[in-house]
């Protein structure tokens, strides 16, 4: 990817933790600053974001990947493909060949085995990448998986590559992710400039915290964390984060009245000062980081 | 014997803290199982004494041995999850993107890549401190194959249950719909599905319950911190009576389940009332 401008993924290991709530606020923040910047769900397997705006227009794209497609008319039987497939995706008998289309990676190893060209590469629609602007001129991009594919990966990196084609490099994209620590996590992260890590001072809280922060050591990517959910005497993710030298961007306390706010899809920051707070406090962190060019940990 | 998968869709609706509280109530019928290998926490609150663990190899990963490279690039350029670059007019793979397919070592001329076996992580048996088995795993920060590694624990568990002789496997499910989910309802019986009255939470319990649908497994739900917002709640109670998805229970947001969980304990430990709740949920699949 050439892209020069600037991507900020927004992360937790463990579900439920703030993110969408965190990436909604900071991009209508941003975008309320006059700060160019777009909001990229790349959380495919439940993409909320979309569900906080109103919009001005959306426009839907169908997305795909390559999976191997049998030809029967070409096939020779001549079963060399047969046990090759890394994935279990292509089953091979006298009779017939059978490729699954959702175990199927793409991969290519069948079609480069068959001598015949009686399998080939084709595309699988997977999901799709809704382009959206809101009423307030925010741009939203959106990745969905179709219900019933197993792989999330392909769909988003196609999400990420679709913001980074089609919006201008002057702009900051923010990516909210899918909770976890694997495939479709690594496929948002491994290209941004910096990682915003949101954590909830819990137990499971703070061990799935060192889970992504142990992903994101091995992929050389910066972080720094926002504290959620926060009450006084919870200082677990203060503790570890002070022990490990990782900066702590911004704390948002636990408050019934948000938690409410939020439970119906809307835009709360200008009925809490507490929330706007918290929001200038990690922008500021992040822009004055940037600046400096020491993106975070 | 039969498999209760629990799932939400939207993570952080309450999975875990309510396995951890079946898991203690019902801990003479179960072998327990956490499908969350991602971000497993279950152990958190079982605080497991460990029987055995394992290392997880599954599928392999390629290397290239810079001797032999020639830096042609014809791997590079073949390779479908861009996991080879060339670096000083050598090919270099990267780890995190190699999926193990091995086209890259059918093509290679000069013959100077092999496919080494691949660890994703581990997976254990162990005795809670309520006294059931659990098999319980932990993916590497980073790697690929959670699915397997979730069909793994599961397959682990099932041979646990029969060698037991337990009415029933209680798995606690991962978040989203994706490939993990797809492995953790794979045999399962029942779907206990977690959610929360709000819009985000409704929007991932419409497309779990497809998912459930699809695979024609019965389910049941329970509404979870449901005073958070009570119109809400009400229509996820007709979302569920249009469907005919049995609505098991409603639980009103508790300061409690946070507390308990930072104490380490499941939520009938620090209060005596959920007892008859959890219980009368257990009843959807007893």
């Amino acid at each position: 990817m050439n892209r020069k401008a600037c991507s900020i993924a927004i992360s937790s290991g463990k579900g439920g933790a703030g993110k969408t709530t965190l990436s909604v606020h900071l991009a209508d923040f941003w975008h309320a600053q006059k700060l160019p910047v777009a909001l990229v769900d790349a959380d495919v397997e439940e993409p909320n974001d979309a569900l906080f705006f109103s919009f001005a227009r959306n426009e839907s794209h169908p997305s795909f990947r390559s999976v191997a497609k049998w030809d029967e008319s070409l096939c020779a039987h001549c079963l060399r493909c047969k046990g090759t497939c890394a994935f279990n995706a292509l089953l091979a008998s006298h009779q017939k060949v059978v490729v699954y289309d959702t175990l199927c990676h793409g991969c290519g190893v069948c079609v480069h085995l068959c001598p015949h060209k009686a399998l080939l590469m084709s595309p699988l629609q997977i999901g799709s990448i809704t382009d959206g602007m809101t009423t307030n001129g925010l741009r939203v991009v959106s990745g969905t998986l179709d219900v019933g594919q197993e792989l999330a990966a392909p769909l988003v990196h196609n999400t990420v590559t679709f913001a980074q084609e089609h919006i201008s490099e002057e702009t900051i994209l923010l990516l909210d992710t899918a909770p976890g620590v694997s495939c479709s996590f690594v496929a948002a992260v491994e290209s941004v400039d910096a990682v915003i890590l949101i954590a909830e001072p819990t137990r499971f809280g703070r061990f799935d915290l060192e889970l992504a922060v142990q992903a994101l050591t091995k992929l050389e990517r910066p972080f720094g964390v926002v504290i959620n959910k926060y009450e006084p005497g919870l200082d677990c993710i203060h503790d570890y984060c002070s022990s490990q030298s990782i900066p702590i961007l911004g704390c948002i306390h636990q408050d019934t009245d948000i938690a409410r706010a939020l439970s119906e899809g809307s835009i709360i920051w200008k009925d809490f000062p507490m929330l706007s707070k918290a929001l200038e406090s990690i922008t500021n962190q992040v822009l004055d980081r940037k600046r400096k060019q020491v993106l975070l940990r | 014997m039969k498999e209760i998968t629990v799932l939400s869709g939207k993570g952080g609706t309450g999975k875990t803290s309510l396995t951890a509280a079946f898991a203690q109530i019902f801990s003479d019928q179960i072998v327990l199982c956490d499908a969350d290998v991602d971000a497993p926490d279950l152990h958190l609150l079982m605080n497991p004494s460990v029987l055995s663990q394992q290392e997880f190899v599954c599928g392999s990963q390629a290397r290239i041995d810079p001797g032999l490279c020639d830096g042609c690039g014809r791997c590079s350029e073949a390779c479908a999850f861009r996991a080879i670059g060339m670096e000083q007019g050598k090919a270099r793979i990267r780890l995190n993107r190699c999926e193990g397919c091995g086209l890259c070592m059918l093509i290679c001329p000069q013959k100077a890549i092999t496919l080494q076996p691949h660890s994703v992580g581990y997976w254990a048996i162990s005795k809670t401190r309520f006294g059931s088995s659990f098999c319980h795993a932990q993916l590497d920060p980073g790697s690929e194959n959670s699915g397997k590694l979730v069909t793994q624990v599961k397959k682990e568990s099932r041979v646990l249950a029969k060698r037991e002789a337990k009415p029933f496997l209680l798995v606690d499910g991962p978040p989203g719909i994706g490939c993990p989910t797809i492995a953790s309802l794979t045999g399962a019986n029942h779907v206990l599905i977690v959610t929360e009255p709000t819009r985000s939470a409704i929007h991932d319990l419409d497309r779990l319950v497809k998912l459930v649908r699809n695979m024609n497994l019965p389910m049941s739900c329970v509404i979870n911190r449901s005073t958070i917002n009570p119109s809400l709640t009400l229509d996820i109670q007709e979302y569920l009576e249009v469907r005919s998805i049995k609505h098991s229970s409603t639980i009103p947001y508790d300061p409690l389940f946070v507390s308990a969980l930072n104490e380490g304990k499941t939520i009938i430990e620090v209060s005596q009332k959920y007892q008859t709740i959890i219980k009368r949920i257990g009843e959807d699949w007893i």
